[in-house]
């Protein structure tokens, strides 16, 4: 019996392969196909074929799970198909404010130690689930840190979707005291962009940021930690980028946003960098305008030396 | 003699004036300085008082230089007995001013009074046609300083001042390199 499976578009296409045409060579043979299946592909060459085969044996059970959802009154029991449902899924049942507002999940498993997990990623076991968000006085680096590395990845979307040619990123972790967060480009010739190019980026960076994506998280199984670089694979509209720590939700939840300068950082290698602020923390254009020119002079100064 | 001599206050003043609406007063800039004088006789009598936003910022200029002028002239001084005489018409206000309120920041430099900001409140206007009309105001509190109230900030919000969430972190370190330079 066929299952219709609730999940992101990406991992829907990849289940519907079979296991055994799952060949590499018979993707790369395949030169007419839709946007899809470039990015299985891309999944499959940098990923391995045992991550999708991994989650094909999932295909033929959906198991239901209760998770608990912590609220001030009383914990609010919800149903969710295991492996698949997400915390925002859950934190629906409360109110689409308080799913709108979680930006990270604090998750207490009933077996095993509590641990932190991204709002969108499917959730595994029976647990006690609590919503982190901006407000939230516990967390606080660690809603930093995600919310630095999730506007990292948005930075190399955006710069993915503004420049017609083929890219690589590499997301670096940069402690948020640095003031300023940059992703590194290959595939623009060591040419650093224009102060005109960032601008036409600034701006489209906007209607982008506008756009409410989600960030889709899957992380990957302890078994394929071999294999694959990251902990986390995180897609943002039509891109999958491999990730080493927890993102946000949306974006949605970025407030001001800035590319702010671009330089050589190698041969081949182009870095870019930017600034921004959560949408639930809003400051006047002065206070802006300080960390704009203060995040600014540290990234040139961190150029030069 | 007048003001001239004095040092400059330690509190802001602000370039452009306030709108001060002069409900139950003839509008004018007389009508004004009477809002003011409202004020600051009202903070000199309970020494913290809570009001509209812009009225707490246009008041405390003048609330500090009365303060300052009984700090550093005294109850003697023609022009500051002239100025007690004209801000604060009840005449028990003078006294407190000379004998409870000025003694506190003899040895003190200014600023001798705070301004904290409160979180908006909205508040009905009227009812019309079944229809409410809500307005919000932002609403600030004067004090004069080391008065005998609770303080209005626990030492639990002066550490969420130190907050290490991300706007505090960026603005604090964007304000210190400014500083430096």
């Amino acid at each position: 019996m066929q299952t219709t499976l609730r999940l992101p578009v990406v991992y829907r296409k990849i289940f519907e392969f079979q296991g055994d045409q799952c060949y590499r060579q018979q993707f790369e043979d395949s030169q007419q196909n839709p946007q899809w299946f470039q990015i299985i592909l891309r999944i499959l060459l940098n990923f391995s074929i045992i991550f999708v085969k991994k989650y094909m044996e999932m295909k033929e059970k959906v198991d239901k799970v209760v998770v608990n959802v912590h609220t001030d009154d009383e914990p609010l029991p919800v149903l969710l198909n295991r492996n698949i449902s997400t915390s925002y899924h859950a934190f629906n049942h409360l109110s689409k404010h308080v799913a709108d507002n979680a930006v990270l999940v604090d998750v207490q498993p009933n077996i095993g130690g509590s641990y932190t997990s991204c709002v969108n990623q499917p959730l595994q076991d029976q647990a006690t689930i609590r919503k982190i968000d901006f407000d939230s006085s516990e967390f606080v680096n660690l809603l930093n840190d995600a919310y630095w590395r999730s506007c990292a990845l948005v930075t190399a979307a955006i710069l993915k979707e503004s420049l017609d040619v083929n890219l690589e990123f590499t997301i670096p972790n940069i402690d948020v005291s640095s003031g300023f967060f940059h992703v590194d480009v290959e595939g623009l010739n060591g040419n650093a962009l224009s102060r005109d190019e960032l601008n036409t980026i600034n701006r489209y960076a906007k209607s982008f940021i506008k756009n409410a994506k989600d960030f889709e998280v899957v992380s990957i199984p302890s078994d394929l930690s071999d294999e694959v670089p990251s902990n986390y694979i995180v897609r943002i509209g039509d891109h999958v980028f491999p990730s080493s720590g927890l993102v946000i939700r949306s974006t949605s939840q970025i407030g001001r946003y800035s590319i702010l300068h671009s330089k050589s950082s190698g041969i081949e290698t182009v870095s870019v960098g930017g600034v921004s602020l959560p949408f639930s923390q809003p400051t006047s254009s002065y206070s802006w305008g300080l960390i704009v020119k203060n995040a600014l002079t540290k990234y040139q100064k961190s150029s030069s030396s | 003699m007048s003001s001239a001599t004095l040092p400059r206050i330690g509190v802001t003043i602000g370039h452009v004036a306030q709108k001060l609406k002069t409900g139950g007063i003839e509008p004018s800039r007389r009508a004004r300085l009477e809002v003011l004088r409202r004020i600051v006789t009202r903070c000199v009598r309970e020494e913290r008082v809570e009001l509209k936003w812009n009225r707490a910022v246009e008041a405390r200029p003048y609330l500090e230089r009365l303060i300052q002028l009984g700090v550093e002239r005294g109850p003697l001084d023609e022009y500051t007995a002239e100025m007690m005489e004209w801000w604060l018409p009840e005449r028990d206000l003078i006294v407190k001013m000379h004998e409870v309120i000025v003694p506190r920041f003899a040895e003190i430099q200014s600023p001798y009074t705070s301004l904290y900001r409160l979180p908006p409140k909205r508040l009905q206007q009227f009812i019309q046609n079944k229809r409410e009309f809500w307005k919000r105001y932002d609403i600030g509190i004067l004090e004069i300083d080391k008065n005998p109230f609770p303080p209005v900030l626990s030492e639990n919000s002066a550490k969420n001042e130190e907050s290490p969430n991300l706007l505090n972190l960026l603005l604090t370190d964007a304000l210190k390199n400014n500083l430096e330079k």
